[in-house]
């Protein structure tokens, strides 16, 4: 053929083989498609809507909120949301994959298992922080600033938003394992959000019978968060050993499970 | 289950004969014996077809070859390399069809060549879309390229099967049933596409529809409930299995030429047909030169002419159904 002699063949890419071939796919799944927008906008009004209507009802009834006030809703909200959000949205995208035939496709390419996955946690990790927590970020300054608020310390609001980004890859590291370990979406879906909806009470009985429990949970990242933003300094590094190792941990058994899976 | 090895493998080594070598390869799902033992050589640049029923562990058999389930026992070489720890570079060099092809519904044609491309290239951009757009053209999908294929029909999707799976010009192209699901139209282009790309590929491919088989395939192997029944070059299976046949063509009476031809111990089978006044007998013997010595002289007398008489072919459907019925125990 003519061209073939002036085609450069991929080489050397070892385990990572085909990775950045799958992180342009992964990624066109958001850029070249409206899923970017969609969510921008769901998370817009889920997060930054709600901060902007409370602000708006305490402006014309109730009385003017402090930054302190919309701060605090901001990252209450950003908190309680996003997780469902993360685990929602990336639910299907082992096992769909695996069920619809595109797994074995692209597989059946010098793409590795670890590639594969890997690529899902980059593209997904990337999109999530940039729309459910930079974007809200960059908004709740700019309702501030038409409050007429002052705006937060740029180092708290970076130290915030970066808690709650780490936060997001804890469920999505943990959506990922459970896609690369279940063949069906009820777990998948189930297992998190029964955690998330259930957290508070779980942490009322670990309270009781298991207390050095409650520092380990992902909630309590959230609180040293919330710390972080109000200028109060960190109370406990264990969340955020924990939850980054948990982190690790869910990615590697992902990887490990996956790289056992059979088509 | 005794296995019927038409052909002696031919002695050399892996690397200069064969393009796939398997030794035992067995696959068990949750107690079920998918594969048994399986041990297959492939010899390059042919098109070797793997027939068997619905089943017969064809699929098993390609998924484990392209690293896609594991061997419970056995194992394989593909160029040389180990099908379970090297199969990422197995795959560099192979092509595969699956049997039902799936691809990321929101991408067009052309993007799903490009995405499958780039794993082999990394450019030049121009080259690739040279490549590509060559592509289309061979399984004729250029008016098509640029829709996404959540709307391409069952035959356009497997032709951009075919064109993802040679978009490198891979030495080895695994096709799982490439033309199952395709009208005779399309059946007749997938197998024309097939025997071009055997000028730069051994092609590998399953199926149950024997009359493609018999038309590209010079190698063939049948499978029944995960077991080898035979490989052979399809000449050598066609011509030799299980004795010989002859056809008879007779005009008038042949009652009495049936009678006596069918009272021979070297006959093992008569079958009759009547075509336009003429009586037309396939007769299998076991015994070639009592046949070529006696035949024609029983046939004749008593008012029957022969009009035609020459050595038959085993039909490849024949061979196919008694092998299977033989191994199932004649069921």
């Amino acid at each position: 053929m003519a061209t073939e002699q002036n085609l450069i063949p991929v080489r050397g890419e070892g385990w990572l083989s085909g990775f950045r071939n799958m992180l342009r796919k992964e990624n066109s799944r958001w850029a070249g498609t409206r899923e970017w927008l969609t969510q921008s906008l769901i998370w817009l009004a889920l997060v930054n809507g709600i901060v902007a209507l409370v602000l708006y009802i305490g402006f014309t009834q109730s009385g003017p909120l402090t930054t302190m006030d919309a701060l605090n809703l901001f990252f209450m909200l950003l908190g309680a949301f996003t997780p469902f959000g993360v685990v929602i949205l990336t639910q299907s995208d082992v096992v769909g994959e695996r069920q619809s035939g595109t797994a074995e496709w692209v597989l059946s390419a010098p793409l590795s298992r670890d590639a594969f996955m890997l690529s899902k946690l980059a593209v997904n990790s990337a999109w999530i922080m940039a729309i459910m927590v930079l974007l809200q970020g960059v908004a709740f300054n700019l309702i501030l600033a038409a409050f007429g608020l002052p705006a937060v310390p740029a180092l708290n609001m970076a130290a915030g938003l970066t808690v709650n980004c780490l936060h997001l890859i804890f469920w999505l590291a943990l959506t990922l394992m459970l896609g690369a370990s279940f063949h069906s979406r009820g777990p998948i879906l189930g297992i998190p959000l029964t955690f998330l909806l259930l957290q508070d009470l779980l942490a009322g009985i670990a309270s009781a019978y298991v207390p050095w429990l409650i520092p380990l949970m992902p909630k309590s990242l959230l609180l040293q968060g919330m710390q972080l933003v109000q200028g109060q300094g960190l109370t406990s590094y264990v969340p955020f050993v924990s939850v980054a190792l948990l982190s690790v941990v869910f990615t590697a058994a992902a990887l490990w499970r996956f790289r056992r899976e059979e088509f | 289950m005794e296995t019927t090895q038409l052909s002696e493998p031919e002695a050399q080594p892996a690397s200069n004969g064969y393009v796939i070598e398997t030794s035992g390869l067995a696959k068990t799902f949750n107690g079920t014996t998918a594969l048994k033992g399986l041990s297959l050589r492939v010899p390059r640049n042919s098109i070797f077809g793997f027939l068997g029923p619905n089943g017969a562990g064809k699929t098993t058999t390609i998924k484990l070859l392209l690293g896609l389930t594991r061997p419970t026992s056995g194992g394989g070489a593909i160029f040389g390399h180990d099908i379970a720890s090297e199969s990422v570079e197995i795959r560099r060099h192979t092509g595969y069809l699956a049997q039902v092809p799936s691809y990321y519904t929101h991408m067009t044609a052309r993007e799903t060549l490009r995405f499958k491309a780039r794993f082999y290239y990394s450019g030049p951009e121009r080259a690739l879309e040279e490549r590509i757009e060559e592509s289309l053209e061979m399984v004729q999908l250029n008016d098509k390229a640029d829709r996404p294929i959540k709307g391409f029909s069952g035959g356009e999707r497997q032709r951009l099967g075919i064109a993802q799976a040679q978009i490198h010009h891979p030495d080895l192209l695994i096709l799982d049933e490439p033309a199952a699901n395709l009208d005779p139209m399309g059946r007749r282009d997938v197998l024309r596409i097939m025997e071009d790309l055997r000028r730069h590929s051994t092609v590998f491919y399953s199926t149950h529809i024997l009359d493609d088989v018999q038309r590209v395939s010079d190698t063939v192997a049948i499978m029944n409930r995960g077991e080898l029944l035979a490989q052979a070059p399809i000449e050598e299976l066609l011509s030799g299995a299980g004795g010989a046949a002859y056809n008879m063509t007779i005009k008038g009476g042949y009652e009495d030429a049936y009678a006596r031809i069918t009272g021979q111990a070297w006959v093992s089978g008569v079958n009759v047909a009547h075509v336009n006044g003429r009586t037309m007998l396939k007769i299998n013997v076991t015994d070639e030169q009592a046949a070529e010595d006696e035949l024609l002289r029983l046939a004749v007398g008593g008012g029957s002419v022969v009009t035609e008489f020459g050595r038959g072919r085993h039909g490849l459907e024949e061979i196919f159904v008694e092998m299977v019925e033989g191994s199932n125990g004649g069921h």
